[in-house]
């Protein structure tokens, strides 16, 4: 009952005129840059942040989600249709979605996807509805030792799971951590890593950082790259699917929500661990696992299915602990404590309309995605058209101006420059970007929680031990480890991640 | 032969987080570290840029013996235009007014692609220019100078 | 198709030079308002109010611009530095204008650098414990302090902040002795209050109200001379006998030292017009803040008699200059 009253609070906000405006600008906006080739979820909302921070806390944050599954979803019709993900969850969609289209099933494809992923976001939503509250009201009990030891476990997760390597992925988080350090310490007050430079007193912009370390970096090395690209352009058809097409992905599309779903809440797992995992499931229950690679619809529900479910879930631990799940999600974090709202178990109480509203708006967004997708999907074929060399500058010109907007600083443009060199430099060496920012969101987080933790605790390290909860991350977070170090383990993860490749190649 | 070694992505990722980690520690010494009930504002710095430093060193280590993957070709040309294109907006956009250092940004940037169409790059800057203004100072009412002269 | 799009980028440029025509006379351009804090919080909020009636009842273009950073000093260092010609003016909060370069924090003088315009709004500091803490009075917040010092552990929103500088009022006026325990905010310090892992918080009025109204928290005392409207059942630490214990966030309207007199003048003619507007008024209500405008000179002489009176707080309780 308590959930009807809190959804309708949220429908009552999500449904202002204004906010569906925003929530179709945010959908229309991601899936037409989530298309554009080249371009994924992670660039396209850094390069959009900047225009957001002129609204409305809830307006603005309607928005970013927007933007952010619908281009979850664009990006999944570039892997379809060119065999060209626009984030790594979606590279699992390439596999066999790309295979349909090159067997003329373009259209039936592109209507799993997107049926797909709305059956997860419906459910997805509703696990966020059902689920946050309860959650919030036990993370009350966290001390500043368990909000540690999550974190500690949430970064370890993250890099263990991550498509790099373990150790360099580690030292990106180390890395990322450092960079969260610049600026004014909050405790004492003092300039750390400054530099003097008054504009740094604040600490790196959180979009700067973003762009200069995703968009400029994927920017340089695409111009480095030969342009090659296959489009199905011609007609596609079969969009509407029919009942017994309908039938035979709903099962996979329940298991992929289901795995995705759970997988999501995990701090530091997100939506390509989660596809992964739910590809894998369908092969184990299929009863003909050879078609998969040669165009399954089962491959392309499941996987969908299960991105879109832990695209919704991971916003639980985003919310409710205030600890982002993924690079993604560290994104609308950053942002959100831009606008002023502090993530975690109390922005329900004190921010219910923004917490339910976004919730409520989750819904109408994935209508829109449907509305939008299905009847234009003509467009958005003709968009993977656009050549690069327009679209480049206009990124780079989002980088720059972008960055100027926010604070009206020409330092902000300097630092996102230097950052895109380091970006690029790193990503040359192997470096994955995303434990990065995933380090320099929590950095500040992680070393306040430690000092108050000492400091409520009178200086007894063996406080992180002593509580059952932290004790039980950082076992967790050990175990991970050692894990990764036990190299049959170890090749199992690389299979899982070879396969994609195989497959590709395949293709 | 151990120039060789530096060709490699380990080695190189490596020395970056070694390099990176010093400095952050030895900059982070100007900072008091208090004491574990009071930790002070250098204590966290110093672990873990120390982390980092031993990290790096292992990193680098893995490199020299194994070798690890070589280096891909970097696309130094596109890397370059494409920074000094964005330092070089970031010189102008406050001296000469938002609009020609947007000009100047779209034109530059547009010279690290493979291809450069006078045309297409002239229609591409006068829409983007025209979009980026009905956004930002139109529609989100940011007041920058467009047009402007004060070297 | 192609000469469609040479057609828009004609009309585009067209356009651009349309927009660039400027009139002349003050204001001829957007003002704009710096706000030293960022968006959401309760200095956003007060200067987007009066930003946005100021607007309406003058037609001016108003431009609020947030420029958070260290406690605000970022936005006020920003301030302090720029042209004086009228079209800069700041949000200013005692804790950044008056406290901040006390403490050594951003490199501006309270009172050489910038022209006060008027006083806006102030709130008063509200000590608060969670709903079923053993500590629902202050007398009993005292004497366990006192009977075992560092024992009480005590939350707010930041070093330097009021709510820290309160806290501290008090412990120099009782002679008990808290551990203070810094947050970022109200918020992250909420679930450790309700969870009973600090013992009570200091906060502004409007950063509370919410939790208080709702039950969640109790307040205990009020640092102000007398009750605050939205809270008539809870003493004020002046009637518990400890006088001299007001600590009153307040809000205020600064320009740039060098702003022609008359500007001053106009501004602070049309801003307490609008905070006299029943609109205005109820939206601070609303957030807990009492509207109070003021003369340019009142505004003066509060700064200037706020400074020897933090100053010696900031001494008393040895916060160290940065």
């Amino acid at each position: 009952m308590e959930l009807l009253n809190n959804l309708s609070l949220g429908f009552g906000v999500a449904l202002t005129l204004g906010n569906i405006g925003y929530c179709f600008i945010g959908v229309l906006l991601g899936t037409l840059i989530g298309v554009l080739p080249g371009i994924g979820p992670l660039v396209t909302i850094s390069m959009l942040l900047p225009i957001t921070f002129g609204m409305p806390p809830v307006s603005a944050l309607i928005m970013l989600a927007g933007i952010y599954y619908g281009a979850q979803y664009g990006g999944s019709t570039a892997a379809i249709l060119v065999n060209l993900p626009g984030e790594v969850s979606s590279s699992v969609t390439c596999l066999d979605g790309y295979q349909m289209a090159r067997r003329g099933k373009a259209g039936y494809a592109l209507a799993t996807a997107a049926l797909a992923s709305v059956i997860a976001g419906f459910i997805g939503t509703l696990a966020i509805a059902t689920l946050a509250k309860p959650l919030s009201a036990w993370a009350i009990e966290f001390g500043a030792e368990d909000y540690f030891g999550l974190m500690v476990m949430g970064l370890v997760s993250a890099t263990v799971l991550s498509n790099g390597d373990l150790a360099k992925s580690l030292g990106m988080v180390m890395f990322g951590l450092l960079l969260g350090l610049i600026g004014t310490d909050v405790n004492s007050g003092i300039e750390r890593f400054t530099f003097n430079v008054p504009e740094l007193a604040d600490g790196i912009g959180f979009s700067i950082l973003a762009v200069g370390l995703f968009a400029m970096p994927e920017v340089v090395s695409n111009l480095g790259q030969k342009e090659t690209r296959e489009v199905f352009t011609a007609k596609i058809s079969g969009v509407m699917m029919s009942w017994a097409e309908f039938k035979a992905i709903l099962p996979p599309s329940l298991r992929g929500t289901t795995v995705g779903g759970l997988f999501g809440m995990l701090p530091g797992v997100g939506p390509t661990v989660s596809a992964f995992a739910a590809y894998m499931v369908e092969k184990k229950v299929s009863k003909d696992p050879a078609r998969f690679g040669l165009g399954a619809v089962e491959g392309v529900a499941a996987p969908e299915a299960a991105n879109n479910a832990a695209s919704q879930t991971t916003f639980i631990p985003t919310l409710t602990l205030g600890i982002p799940g993924s690079a993604t999600m560290a994104l609308i974090f950053g942002a959100l404590v831009m606008y002023g709202v502090q993530p975690g178990p109390t922005v329900m109480v004190r921010d219910p309309q923004l917490f339910w509203g976004v919730v409520a708006s989750m819904f109408v967004g994935n209508v829109m995605l449907v509305a939008l997708n299905l009847p234009l999907v003509g467009v958005w074929v003709r968009l993977l058209t656009v050549p690069y060399r327009w679209l480049f500058p206009c990124i780079i010109m989002f980088c720059a101006f972008g960055n100027y907007t926010v604070n009206s600083s020409v330092v902000d443009v300097y630092v996102c420059a230097a950052i895109g060199v380091l970006g690029y430099v790193m990503a040359q060496l192997d470096c994955p970007p995303a434990p990065m920012v995933l380090g320099y969101v929590l950095g500040p987080q992680m070393e306040e929680y430690m000092r108050r933790a000492l400091l409520l605790s009178g200086g007894d390290s063996m406080v992180f031990l002593r509580s059952p909860l932290s004790l039980f991350f950082l076992v967790v977070a050990a175990l991970l480890l050692i894990s990764m170090s036990i190299p049959a383990i170890r090749r199992k993860k690389h299979i899982v991640y070879e396969e994609k490749s195989e497959a590709e190649a395949k293709a | 032969m151990f120039g060789h070694s530096f060709r490699h992505k380990d080695t190189l990722a490596g020395i970056v987080f070694v390099l990176f980690g010093t400095l952050a520690f030895l900059i982070a010494q100007r900072y008091p570290a208090g004491t574990l009930l009071d930790m002070g504002p250098g204590y966290f710095p110093r672990a873990l840029s120390a982390l980092l430093v031993l990290l790096g060193l292992g990193i680098m280590a893995r490199g020299l013996r194994t070798g690890g993957a070589a280096l891909a070709t970097w696309a130094f040309r596109p890397l370059l235009i494409l920074t000094l294109s964005m330092v070089l907006f970031g010189l102008l956009v406050e001296r000469i007014g938002l609009v020609p250092a947007m000009v100047i940004l779209i034109f530059t940037s547009s010279a690290a692609g493979r291809e450069f169409r006078l045309r297409e790059v002239a229609v591409l800057t006068a829409l983007m220019c025209l979009f980026s203004v009905a956004v930002f100072v139109w529609g989100l009412g940011m007041h920058f100078p467009l047009f402007a002269w004060g070297f | 198709m192609k000469k469609l799009w040479e057609v828009c980028a004609i009309l585009s440029v067209a356009a651009l030079c349309g927009g660039a025509i400027a009139q002349d006379k003050y204001p001829d351009q957007p003002i704009r308002l710096i706000v030293p804090f960022p968006a959401g919080g309760a200095t956003d909020l007060v200067s987007r109010v009066v930003a946005t009636e100021l607007g309406k009842a003058t037609g001016w273009a108003i431009a609020p611009d947030n420029k958070p950073g260290s406690g605000g000093s970022v936005g006020l260092s920003l301030g302090g530095k720029a042209k004086a010609d009228g079209y800069t003016i700041v949000m200013a909060q005692n804790a950044n204008l008056v406290i901040n370069p006390l403490l050594g924090v951003g490199n501006y003088d309270p009172i050489k650098d910038f022209e006060p315009v008027l006083l806006v709004a102030s709130s008063p500091m509200v000590m608060i414990v969670a709903k079923n803490s053993q500590y629902e009075s202050v007398e009993k917040i005292i004497a366990a302090a006192k009977a075992k010092p560092g024992s009480v552990r005590f939350g707010s929103p930041g070093i330097g902040t009021s709510g820290h500088l309160a806290g501290e009022l008090l412990q120099q006026l009782s002679g008990a002795k808290f551990l203070h325990v810094p947050y970022k905010g109200i918020s992250q310090a909420l679930p450790d209050l309700m969870g009973g892992r600090i013992d009570l918080f200091v906060g502004s009025a409007p950063s509370v109200m919410a939790q208080i109204k709702e039950g969640t928290l109790h307040a205990v005392g009020v640092f102000d001379k007398k009750r605050a409207t939205d809270l008539p059942d809870v003493p004020t630490f002046d009637e518990l006998g400890y006088s001299g214990s007001e600590a009153i966030t307040w809000w205020g309207v600064v320009v740039p030292a060098g702003t022609r007199k008359e500007i001053v003048d106009q501004l602070n003619k049309e801003i307490n017009a609008v905070l006299k507007k029943q609109e205005t008024q109820a939206q601070f209500k609303n957030a807990g803040a009492d509207v109070l405008g003021s003369s340019a000179e009142e505004f003066a002489g509060l700064i200037q008699s706020d400074v020897p009176k933090w100053k010696l707080v900031i001494e008393r309780a040895d916060i160290k200059k940065r």
